[in-house]
Formats: C-alpha cells, structure tokens, sequence
C-alpha cells in the first residue's frame, strides 16, 4: 500500500464527516429492520418486546408470495435482455469509428435523466394505443428501456479497460469474429457481464414507478407493498418484507460492485509492468 | 520461401481518416525473405500501413497483394500474416503456453502436436520453462519474447512489427535486435518492422521506407538513405546533416562535378552530380558532421572550405560534436570527429571563438531535392 | 510448407455478383459493421423512445371525452393548463424543492467525495461501494423509511416524547416541503457523490503540489485548483439530481402532505382517479420543456463561468 503524500495526508475533521454522512445513508433504512422486530403494530418509541411473528406472517402470504415470483421473472428477463443489448451496444461504441458515436450514444443514455413519470406514462400510452394489455411482458419492456443505460455504462468501461488489440491478436491469428468473441472478448468481459446482469436484475425488482403504470393484474413486489401502505395493520408486515429485500438487495449490489471493481482493478494490472 | 522481388506488392494504397490523409496513395514493393523497415516520426502512417497490411485497417482506395493474391476481401484471420502488436496484447486470461498456442485452434492439430510445437516455440524465443506463467507475472522483455512466438508459431509468410521493442530499456533493446535479427534470417520470412528510432532500423534492416505525413520519401538500404539521401527531410531524419543552399556557377563535365556558389559559405565543388544539370540551378548541399575535417590554419587554394568560429562542444565519449558559427548562415554547422580537437584544446590552441576552417571532399556532399 | 489457411480468392472487376459486391462493401465499411453490431440496441432503445415519445406528444393535443379520446388535434390542453394557476403554482414548487434539493444534495455530497478523492487509500473500492449502494436497493423502501423516522407518531417523535422532551409531536417534521426535500438527498446523494468523486479522482496530484509548490495554503488550493476542476463533476451532479427529482411523485405522496403535492402527482392522477390522459400528457411535455429549458440555460452558465476561470 502506497503511503500518503502532503497532499493526501489524514484530514480528520474530513474523516468524521464522511462517517457521519454514511451513517445519514445509512440509519434511515435500518429503521425498518428495527421496527420489523418490534411487536407493535404502531411503528413508534418505546420498543416494545422483540418477536418475528411479523417475518411469519409475511412468509405466510400468499398475494405476496405470487407478487415475488412476479418480480423474479421480470428481473431475471430484464438482466437477460438488458445485458445482452448492453454487450452488444458496448462493444460497437468501443471497438469501431461510427460516424454519430455522440448521439447514438446520447439516445441509449437518455433514460437515465428523464423523469421516471414522463418514461412511464409515455410507454402506457404506447401499449395502450397498439392495443396491448398491460401484463408482466410490458413491466419488462419498461425496465429493459431504464436498465439498458446501466448495463452499457459498466460494459463500456470493462471494454474500454482491455486493449482492442487483444481481439485484433485473435483475430489476426486466425479466430473470425465468433471464436474472437468466445475465447477472448467474452473471458475477459466477463466480470462485468455478471456486474450488469446483478445490477439490471436488482434495478427491476426494486423498480417502482415504471411497473405503477405497466403492471396489469399481476403486481410485482414494489406494486403490491405499494397497495399494503394503506392498511396499518399491513404495515410491520411490509416492514419485515422490506428489511428482507433490502438485506438482499444490497448483498446483490455490494457482490456486483465488487466484481466490477475487482475486474477493473486486475485488468489495469495486468496491463502495467510489473 | 519464395524468393521474389515482389512478394507483396501494394498499389496506390490510401486511407483517410475524415479530412486526414493517413495514408496518401503509397505504392511499395517487398521481396520474399526481407527485413523491410517503415521508419517515420509519429503520425507518418507507418502503424496505419502497416494495419492495413493485417486487415485491422480497410483501405480507402488502392490494394494490397501478398504473394499474388489481393487482400482486397480477405479478412484478418484469413491473412498470410501475422502481427507483433505495439503493447504486445498478451491475453490476460490465458498462460503463456495458451496464448502461444493460440492460434493452432483453426489448424484442428492433436494435443501432442501442439504440446510439441509450443515447446519447440518456447525454445526458439528461449523460455523454456515459462510456459505456465501468466501475462502479468512477466517482465516487458519476456512478453514481448510470448508475443513473437504466438505469431511465429502460425508460421506466417509475413510477419508484421509494430514499435515491438518500443517499451524495452535501451539495453534490452539492443539484444533483442540482435536476436530479432538472427531469427529473421533463420527463418527466412519477410519481416515488416515499423519504428521511429531511425538507428534501430538501420541496424535490422534490408531495406528502409522512411515516410512522412502518409507518404513514402525514399525506399533504400541502409547505407544508401545515409550516404545519399534524396530529399532533405530524408537528410536531416537519418542522422544529422548540415544544409548549404546556393546555384549552380560552373560545370565540370569530366568527372561530373559541379561548382556551387553558395553566398556566405563561399564557393565549393560537388563531385558526380553534374548529370543533367545546368548552370544557374538552385540546388541545396546537404554534408555529413563526420564529412568534415576541422582545421586551425587556412588550407590550401582549391580545397572545398568554410572558415567559421568554434562555438560549442558536445563531449559524447567515444566522439565528440562541434559546433561552428558561420557569418551570414543561420544555423551552426555541425562537426563529428574522435575527439581530435580534444588535444587542442587541452594545450590552449584552440579556444571557443576561435577562428577555424572546415574542409570536406567534394565526394563528401550530396544535392537534395528541396 | 504454410500452415495458414486457404484463402478464399474472389475474382475481382466487373463479374461479381451483387453479394460480393455488398459483401465487399460491408468489409470496406467500418461504419458500417459498427451500426449492424450495434443495431439490436439501437433499435430497440430507438423504439422504446421515439415511439411512446410520439404518441405522448400526439396526445396532448388530443381531448378526453367521457371514456373516449377524441384525436382532433387542438390547443385546448396547453390553453386550459396556461390558464389554470394551480398548475403553474405545482410546477413553480417542484422546481423549487428540486432546485433546494440539487444544491443541498451536492454542498453536503462534495466534502464526502473529496475525503474518499484525496483521503482514502486502503480499500477505496469499499468506500466506493458504501457510498453508492443505498441508491441501488428500493427507491420506495427508502422513502419509507423517512415516513416511519419523521412520521407524526414516528421515530423522532415518539423517541422525543418517550424521552420527555417533547409534549406534542413536531408536526414541521412531516407532511412538509422540508420532509420532501430531506428525503430527496438521502436518495440521490449517490448521484451527487459518484459524479463530483470521479471529476476529484481525476485531478493530477502533481497540480496540487505544484500549488502548494508555488505558495499556495490549503484554503487557496482548494480554491484556485480543486474547486474549478472539479466543476463538471458539480454541474453534471447538479442535473442528475434535479432533473429526475422534479418528476418524482412518490416522495411527496408519501412524505409531503398537502402542502408538499408536486406536479408529478397532478401528472400520475390524471392516469388514475381523473382519468383525462390528454391532460396528463400535457402537462407531462410542459414539465419536460421547462426542466430542459432551466438544464440548458444551467449548462450554458457554468460554461461560461468555467471559461472565465480558464
């Protein structure tokens, strides 16, 4: 480990606001674990005894059970499709001169700043027009539209982090653009597909706003806490189900993170004397 | 091995980048079995040419033909060559004998063969014993030892080199021009070596292509780019070279010499250059620092001479390089010599300011096309 | 004695089919094989854009009539919202409360990627991780989680009066533009933090020592060096943050109370409860124009201050 230099000596007073600036990130969201715990049905101090009959009774819903499977597939065919445009977009914008690389790529990042509302009530009245009914299909087809952007962000920089001429060696000795694929590119890529396939997966099923108005009859998990937030005696079931989620989700993150950032760090090792 | 003068021949090759001529409609031949140099400050072209040599590039205009068949539609994996690249793109997923034995996947050999001829690589690059190394467990020299044997293993017609010895240290280097050298000539394949350092090209190669802003300036074996230079940017790329620039006054047919006016350098011959030339002409003398002699007294009549002060002393070890200001010219004239001038100056007979004369043959000098 | 494979030799001139004509034209085009590479996502993203963007425009200038739309285009719409106050009156709010969360959002985010910039050495990466990863998991669950903390009878309140500090529940902690905008930052600081982090990550060490070098203290380094070229990063953090948050719809319906109702909830109720999606969209293309409008103004500015620090 490199030793710190003037300019990047230990600046206490720095190091206690970023603690506490974690600790804003992060106490909010333990409160729901807190409180799941709390045999209450009012979520307020003083803490009364500790119970699980909450966890019970959230593994014991059905409706529940049935808007978790929902969410599964929808994940898992919106990671699927996402990562693969991904790929495919990533490896274009990084391994050719296109005239209009900006703008292409301007287009595909676009879902990233508008409003989740406008790409929401845009896509409804889309599938509304043509007639389609609104299912599980179109929540997918709305979270493919936002996951998209993210997938190419983590491939474009794991394509960028390894030289083109890696897939130029192959070719040049003999592999067309198939086995290039195989038994170069999609090796050393690798860590990032799997990065984008946990990230577009967990950006699906902790979606919101797009499933609100393309989930038909079927909700996925957000849609259905959503609909128990109104009943008060719902509420430290959805507690207990949200602390789950979340102990999930950001397991999910943190190994996808991890991987992408382990990735990168072992490419630019590699790529260095040593 | 075919040993023709025209093994790969390429014609009118051009390639642009938007408004940029990369590569501006070159025309080259390169026999079977030569160590060809494409020599060229960055930005020349060289990398690019040499791209389109192994189909990562597409012409804009023109072909390529290697062993008499065009490149034209021949993608990269079809071609007859193969490519040492720049930063030696060893994959980093792979061994060492994985990433040489690469590319003997389309070649549907037996795991013995292939053990056989990876074995058979390592020795002729000498690591043996490397074999299960990975990329970054090896130093510059040796990945760059893996890189040549991934693509000699193919057994190419043509082996093409970008800058390969680029990231070594000035030692390093030197051996492994050596080596390069020695398995070029064993193995009898053309190679196509692309490099900016000017003395490196002149040490490994058959012949030189020096180019600049996508264009060829002059194709030529080592010795003749240095001794005749036909340009002066060729002149002053190869070495360094000292400019004079006058008129033709007179004309000595027998042998072809001619008498250059050359304002402030004063007048002086040229020898075996008279052909097709007029009194008048313009012409531009170019003179090597080791051409000229440096003298304290004024020689005789009839002797090609400048007369210029001692300026400045560069001390290099096994010479040394004075520099000697002429009046009216305006840029010093440059001297190489094994320190002789070392001696006189030691004994105070010469001094910086010193009146001194500079005298050369006139076999010495060469007209440049300006 | 060559190993290498057979090459394929196609007859060159005037005899060739169209297919190794296209063939030929395809390998000659480097562009070419790019947009085809590229084309699947393209097309599909293109699609899922222009599509519906097309139709929410088209219907804005439709009208609701009862249970049908009637798709004789009109004005009526963007009239009708230009003369109602209310609207004007939301879409005056959320500007507000977005703006206020965007600065406060990047002011409390900059030192924080400034420690783990220049500060961090040993295990950025977790750092890293740490700081981005709430913005991952359920952007409804951590709105939630501000209503059971700042609630009428939530955490700090009953942690307040169990503790016998309070008698009545403060009631400014909820249902208030103040909730919303707290709420806001703790769910997008990620998206201030990874912009301003990357823009300080990039910074040449050596300019700062060079800084100090030339006698510069720490406050002006930070000033005369970090700060302006950091810039981008704080502008594009800016934008990633107020943008989206404008239309955001479930923080106020969860956290703002009746004085905290933005536009997106007049959007969101127009596909819902009133049931006029002519309207809806037109107040969604209005939202949109004026949030483009505000972004570029925004980046024409900061352009042109950058310009006038370099």
């Amino acid at each position: 480990m490199k030793s710190a230099t003037y300019i990047e000596r230990l600046n206490r007073p720095l190091r206690t606001y970023a603690f506490l600036f974690l600790a804003f990130l992060y106490v909010p969201v333990l409160f729901l674990p807190l409180f799941s715990f709390n045999d209450s049905l009012y979520i307020s101090f003083p803490l009364k005894a500790f119970t699980t009959k909450w966890y019970a009774q959230m593994f014991a819903d059905q409706p529940m059970h049935a808007a978790l499977m929902n969410s599964l597939k929808v994940g898992v065919a919106t990671a699927v499709f996402a990562t693969i445009l991904g790929v495919f977009g990533a490896k274009a914008v990084t391994r050719y001169r296109i005239p209009g690389r900006k703008p292409v790529v301007f287009t595909i990042m676009l879902p990233l700043v508008i409003p989740g509302i406008i790409m929401g009530v845009a896509l409804l009245m889309l599938v509304s027009r043509l007639g389609i009914p609104l299912s599980l299909y179109t929540v997918t087809l709305g979270h493919v539209l936002i996951s998209v952007p993210f997938a190419m962000a983590i491939l474009i920089a794991r394509f960028e982090g390894f030289d083109k001429s890696m897939e130029e060696a192959a070719a040049d000795l003999g592999d067309n653009a198939w086995w290039t694929f195989w038994r170069v590119t999609f090796p050393i890529v690798f860590p990032g597909i799997l990065a984008s396939l946990l990230l577009t997966f967990t950006i699906s099923f902790d979606e919101f706003i797009m499933a609100f108005f393309l989930s038909g009859t079927d909700p996925t998990l957000p849609i259905y806490i959503w609909s128990q937030l109104r009943f008060p005696k719902k509420l430290p079931g959805v507690l207990a189900l949200g602390s789950v989620i979340l102990v999930v989700s950001f397991v999910v993150v943190f190994a996808s993170q991890w991987l992408r950032g382990r990735g990168a760090a072992r490419i630019s090792d590699e790529s260095s004397e040593p | 091995m075919s040993g023709n003068d025209a093994f790969i021949s390429i014609q009118a090759l051009s390639k642009h980048f938007g408004p940029v001529k990369a590569v501006d409609r070159i025309d080259m031949t390169i026999g079977g079995g030569e160590f060809f140099s494409l020599l060229g400050a960055s930005g020349c072209g060289k990398t690019t040419l040499l791209r389109m040599l192994a189909g990562f590039e597409t012409p804009t205009a023109g072909d390529i033909h290697i062993d008499g068949v065009s490149m034209d539609e021949v993608a990269p994996h079809h071609r007859p060559t193969n490519m040492v690249f720049q930063n030696y793109a060893i994959f980093p997923h792979l061994d060492v004998r994985k990433n040489i034995a690469y590319g003997l996947r389309v070649l549907r050999l037996g795991n013995a063969e292939v053990d056989r001829r990876v074995d058979e690589m390592l020795e002729v690059v000498k690591l043996p014993g490397f074999g299960e190394r990975r990329s970054n467990e090896l130093s510059g020299g040796q990945r760059q030892r893996v890189a040549l044997a991934r693509a000699l293993i193919k057994r190419p017609k043509v082996l093409l080199l970008d800058e390969p010895l680029g990231a070594l240290d000035k030692k390093l280097r030197e051996e492994m021009q050596l080596e390069l050298r020695a398995l070029q000539q064993s193995l009898g394949i053309t190679f196509i070596f692309v490099t900016h350092d000017q003395e490196e090209a002149m040490t490994l190669s058959d012949r030189i292509a020096v180019m600049a802003d996508g264009k060829v300036l002059q194709t030529d074996t080592p010795e003749q780019l240095y001794e005749a230079p036909n340009s002066r940017e060729v002149g002053a790329f190869i070495g360094t070279m000292n400019f004079l620039r006058g008129r033709i006054v007179a004309l000595e047919l027998d042998p072809e010499t001619i008498v250059v006016e050359a304002g402030a350098a004063g007048t002086f011959r040229v020898a075996g250059t008279g052909r097709g030339r007029t009194v008048g002409d313009p012409v531009l003398v170019g003179i090597r620092p080791e051409k000229l002699s440096v003298s304290v007294t004024q020689p005789a009549d009839g002797t090609n001479a400048i007369q210029g002060r001692f300026a400045a002393m560069s001390y290099l070890g096994d010479r040394s390089h004075y520099f000697v200001e002429v009046d009216g010219l305006d840029q010093r004239i440059s001297v190489a010599s094994q320190n002789d001038l070392q001696h006189l100056l030691a004994v105070g007979q010469l001094d910086f300011g010193a009146e001194i004369w500079l005298t050369w043959a006139p076999a010495g000098a060469v007209i440049l096309a300006d | 004695m060559s190993d290498t494979v057979s090459i394929a030799v196609r007859p060159a001139g005037p005899g060739r089919s169209w297919r190794s004509r296209l063939r030929a034209l395809y390998l000659r085009s480097e562009a070419l094989r790019g947009y085809t590479l590229l084309s699947p996502t393209l097309v599909v993203m293109a699609f899922a854009m222009v599509a519906p963007f097309t139709i929410l425009v088209a219907m804005s200038f439709w009208t609701q009539t009862g249970f049908d739309i009637d798709t004789t285009l009109t004005l009526r719409n963007y009239q009708e919202a230009a003369d109602a106050p209310v609207y004007r009156a939301l879409l005056i709010r959320s500007l507000w409360i977005s703006g206020t969360c965007a600065v406060l959002t990047v002011l409390f985010s900059y030192p924080m990627a400034y420690y783990v910039a220049f500060h961090v050495h040993r295990r950025k990466l977790v750092w890293i991780i740490l700081m981005t990863l709430p913005f991952w998991t359920s952007y409804l669950l951590r709105v939630f989680s501000w209503k059971v903390i700042l609630g009428y009878n939530g955490a700090i309140n009953s942690g307040l009066k169990s503790l016998g500090l309070i008698e009545q529940p403060l009631e400014f902690l909820l249902y208030s533009p103040t909730a919303i905008v707290i709420t806001l930052a703790h769910a997008w600081a990620a998206f201030a933090i990874l912009p301003i982090y990357v823009s300080l990550e990039k910074i040449d060490r050596s300019l700062l020592e060079a800084a100090a070098d030339l006698g510069d203290g720490p406050v002006a380094r930070f000033l005369r060096v970090t700060l302006p070229l950091s810039l981008p990063g704080v502008i594009a953090a800016s934008l990633l943050i107020f943008i989206p948050t404008v239309g955001d719809y479930i923080t106020p319906t969860l956290v703002g109370g009746p004085d905290g109702i933005m536009i997106a909830n007049l959007i969101q109720v127009q596909f819902g409860r009133v049931n006029d999606w002519p309207m809806g969209a037109t107040l969604a293309i209005l939202m949109m124009i004026v949030v483009g409008l505000i972004s570029v103004t925004y980046i024409w500015l900061s352009r042109k201050a950058i310009e006038r620090i370099a």
